[in-house]
């Protein structure tokens, strides 16, 4: 057997947000199941809040509440006959009061967007793809947990649909402040929201720091097969020709001030 | 001017209303377009706008509610032409999953030829070259679940070239690829396409438009605009209301030209974005 | 959990098993299993025993790996043996409580039944090792033939089981996916009664059932936009053909069958 994850250690504080990074195989989906206590570690230990994630029984169900988990196409498990069960499916799991069930959903409901009146009631199958997404992720959110991981969370969505899930991940992190890690191959999308980047390469972490820092590296980032952004990519080819571009710059937006400055002051 | 391999004139469509349920909007809505022999044409549109009803209408697995679809002169309309319109034009889906039939590689790329009885001794001859042209020959005797996204979408490009078209649509074949799939699709392509094939890529992402001769815009069953990719991504506003965006690269430029720094439209490459700024920075 | 499964796997090689037309070893499985049956002394398992052990060495295939497949049905061999044993009552009787019964009769019918299990699996075993299952619904698809002209759509039929073989790797996959993802949202597949758990199953079948006809329906698609329409008119990229291996399996074939008939007949009184 080979392995999938490679003598990998990582500390991630309380209420950050991480962005994990890597391509297919990299070792980023072993590693975000490994915290959910679905997989366990052939060597090593992985402990969440203080809890070891070989834990049995109870304490391992206590773990797995603690982590929200969102798979690709999270739309594909939706199964109750209405977008409210649905939802309240994790929470009712949990062996919660009616009432509290009740308030969770229309919670989780209301922090993806969705309008608990017009489609609570629905079928999530009546729903649109993207609507359907949202009824999956709030199905998570519901149980409230305090470490949110999702798995490539706009696949398949078109440019708008991408910018919403994105934006709605963000708004979560800020209401909730809870940590969340956010699993995609897109290194551009990562670095609008998270505050620090894990990259992956072959089951071991390659790099961790801010998106900066990371960008810095973008020769490397491409040789192990991930997208740099163009602007990044930009300012990598401005810098080898003697441009004193600051590692900060990783957006358009960012460009644009910098070459205004460099403009007014003459000489850079 | 050379005969359109397609030609589609005010096609007009709208799917079949369900049991008890109202009558659904028009999916396409009087749309023009004609495609050229050897041309590279990019269809984009935001989800549900339209554009995987369009590619379906050009391999007639939908007929034109109003309006016609030729494809190399045969109306898709008229029953008898159905066959030949199927292996002219070769349709490849977004999941690559979903469209292989078989349980070996190259048995998939055989399905389409034997299923139009091309006679065995060329069946060989056709899935050998198939697979060579998507670089996938060293997998020809592999199970399909046991190849990436990637290679999937591949083989099933493949099976399409068996039936040696005059035309590929493809609709969203990237979608559920990660980059590196995406890479290699977009290889074949741009292979397909100096081969002298032509190609309808059905997509969302703009990076992939934006190496077509021409770019199609679709949004609520209308076409919007079409033009070459720069021509459409200077209406940067337009894409956007559609829910679309332009390449990165474009967006830089436009931003820039924005806040009064001279860089031309001409820069939609890194390097040649570059080459324009480089003397700005550096000028003594 | 799928992943220890060897029953109704390929195992792929080039050995001359391997390269026997799929009829041949279609239908020598067939044979197989009726002969199995007739098996009546020791001698008779024996070589039985020595026909299969040559079949495996010439195939390849590890003996471990085949005497693997056994495992998943051990529960219904010890059943049958059970049911065998304490339901027959012939011969010497040694214990008996109401209809139960513990006899010499019984015993040996259950030691027989036990066997012919175990010969079984690992004799057919050996046909989906050997073969790609594409060769094997062609296989069928040939051999049922003759039954067109009694309007039985045998094409089809192959289509369907070479369809539902394509896609079980897909669908264990997903189930996998699913389990993790529902089990992410507190679903408990493991405890509780037999009904609860058939009731907790619901999150995992409901979206695999829905999964099952969104891809059906996008395959029907694909097929027909590659010009499917049938078997009318088709040709093959790979035919079968009878070849002069073929000709020995049959004739080995016929010593098995001599030898268990003489087992029968002879030793057997």
């Amino acid at each position: 057997m080979t392995k999938a994850l490679n003598e990998i250690s990582v500390e991630i504080p309380d209420g950050q947000f991480v962005g994990v990074i890597g391509h297919t195989g990299s070792g980023k989906s072993t590693m975000i199941q490994h915290i959910n206590a679905l997989l366990r570690p052939t060597s090593g230990t992985v402990k969440v809040d203080g809890v070891d994630t070989a834990a049995k029984g109870d304490e391992m169900i206590a773990l797995r509440r603690k982590v929200g988990l969102v798979f690709q196409y999270p739309e594909h498990q939706l199964f109750e006959e209405t977008v409210v069960k649905d939802v309240g499916f994790g929470p009712r799991n949990m062996g919660l009061p009616e009432e509290e069930i009740k308030r969770r959903v229309s919670d989780a409901l209301a922090q993806v967007g969705l309008d608990e009146a017009g489609v609570g009631e629905k079928s999530p199958f009546e729903l649109s793809g993207g609507q359907r997404r949202r009824v999956a992720i709030a199905g998570v959110l519901a149980m409230e947990p305090r470490i949110l991981i999702l798995d490539e969370p706009s696949a398949g969505l078109d440019p708008r649909g991408r910018r919403e899930v994105l934006a709605l991940v963000k708004s979560i992190h800020e209401a909730r402040k809870i940590t969340v890690m956010l699993v995609s191959h897109y290194m551009d999308e990562v670095a609008q929201v998270a505050d620090r980047v894990i990259v992956m390469n072959d089951g071991k972490i390659e790099m961790d720091g801010t998106p900066a820092q990371i960008f810095m590296r973008a020769a490397r980032l491409q040789q192990i097969g991930l997208d740099v952004p163009a602007v990044v990519r930009l300012c990598d080819i401005l810098r080898a020709r003697g441009v004193d571009v600051p590692a900060e710059i990783v957006t358009p937006e960012a460009f644009c001030a910098f070459t205004l400055r460099a403009k007014e002051g003459g000489n850079v | 001017m050379e005969e359109p391999i397609v030609k589609i004139e005010q096609l007009t469509y709208r799917y079949p209303q369900a049991e008890g349920e109202d009558v659904q909007p028009l999916a396409l809505d009087g749309v023009n377009l004609q495609v050229y022999p050897g041309e590279f044409v990019a269809v984009v549109g935001h989800n549900g706008s339209g554009k995987s009803t369009l590619a379906r209408q050009i391999n007639a697995l939908l007929l034109p509610e109003a309006g016609v679809v030729w494809v190399k002169g045969m109306r898709t309309d008229e029953e008898e032409n159905l066959w030949e319109i199927r292996r002219t034009a070769g349709m490849v889906f977004q999941n690559p999953d979903n469209q292989l039939v078989a349980n070996v590689v190259e048995d998939d790329v055989a399905f389409g030829p034997e299923n139009i009885g091309v006679p065995r001794a060329q069946l060989r001859v056709r899935v050998d070259e198939a697979l060579a042209a998507v670089k996938m020959s060293q997998f020809a005797d592999k199970a399909p679940h046991m190849l990436s996204g990637g290679q999937k979408q591949r083989v099933a490009i493949a099976g399409v070239l068996a039936l040696r078209p005059d035309i590929v649509v493809m609709d969203e074949p990237t979608a559920m690829l990660d980059p590196e799939g995406r890479r290699e699709v977009m290889q074949v392509i741009l292979d397909l396409k100096a081969q002298g094939i032509t190609v309808l890529l059905i997509t969302h992402f703009m990076e992939e438009a934006a190496r077509a001769d021409r770019v199609v815009v679709i949004d609520n069953a209308k076409m919007i605009t079409q033009g070459t990719p720069r021509e459409v991504f200077r209406q940067r506003d337009m894409l956007m209301a559609c829910g679309l965006t332009i390449p990165a690269i474009n967006e830089l430029g436009a931003q820039l030209r924005q806040a009064g720094i001279p860089v031309s439209e001409d820069a939609d490459t890194v390097e040649r974005m570059a080459d324009e700024l480089c003397p700005l920075f550096l000028k003594k | 959990m799928f992943k220890n499964m060897t029953l109704g796997q390929y195992f792929p090689g080039n050995s001359p098993i391997h390269r026997l037309d799929p009829r041949t070893k279609l239908l020598a499985t067939v044979a197989y299993i009726v002969l199995i049956f007739l098996v009546k002394t020791f001698w008779g398992y024996l070589g039985v025993l020595a026909f299969l052990g040559v079949v495996v060495a010439l195939s390849g295939v590890r003996f471990g790996y085949v005497v693997k497949g056994l495992k998943p049905l051990l529960f219904i061999i010890l059943f049958t043996m059970v049911i065998n044993a304490f339901f027959t009552s012939s011969g010497t009787v040694y214990w008996q409580w109401k209809f139960l019964s513990l006899s010499s009769g019984g015993i040996l019918l259950a030691v027989h039944m036990a066997l012919r299990l175990t010969f079984l699996v690992l004799g057919t075993q050996l046909l989906t090792l050997t073969t790609p299952p594409l060769m094997l619904t062609d296989a069928i698809e040939s051999l049922l033939k003759p039954l067109k002209a009694i309007k039985l759509p045998v094409h089809e039929l192959a289509m369907m089981m070479s369809i539902a073989l394509r896609f079980i790797p897909t669908l264990m996959e997903e189930t996998d996916k699913l389990m993790k993802a529902q089990a992410s949202r507190g679903a408990d597949f493991e405890s509780g009664n037999l009904f609860r758990r058939a009731k907790n199953m619901v999150p995992l079948l409901v979206p695999l059932f829905v999964s099952a006809f969104r891809r059906a329906d996008e395959l029907a698609l694909a097929m027909e936009a590659r010009c499917y329409r049938g078997g009318e008119g088709r040709t093959r990229l790979k035919v079968l053909r009878f070849t002069r291996l073929d000709a020995y399996a049959l004739i080995a074939m016929l010593v098995f069958t001599a030898f268990l008939l003489v087992d029968f007949f002879v030793l057997g009184k």
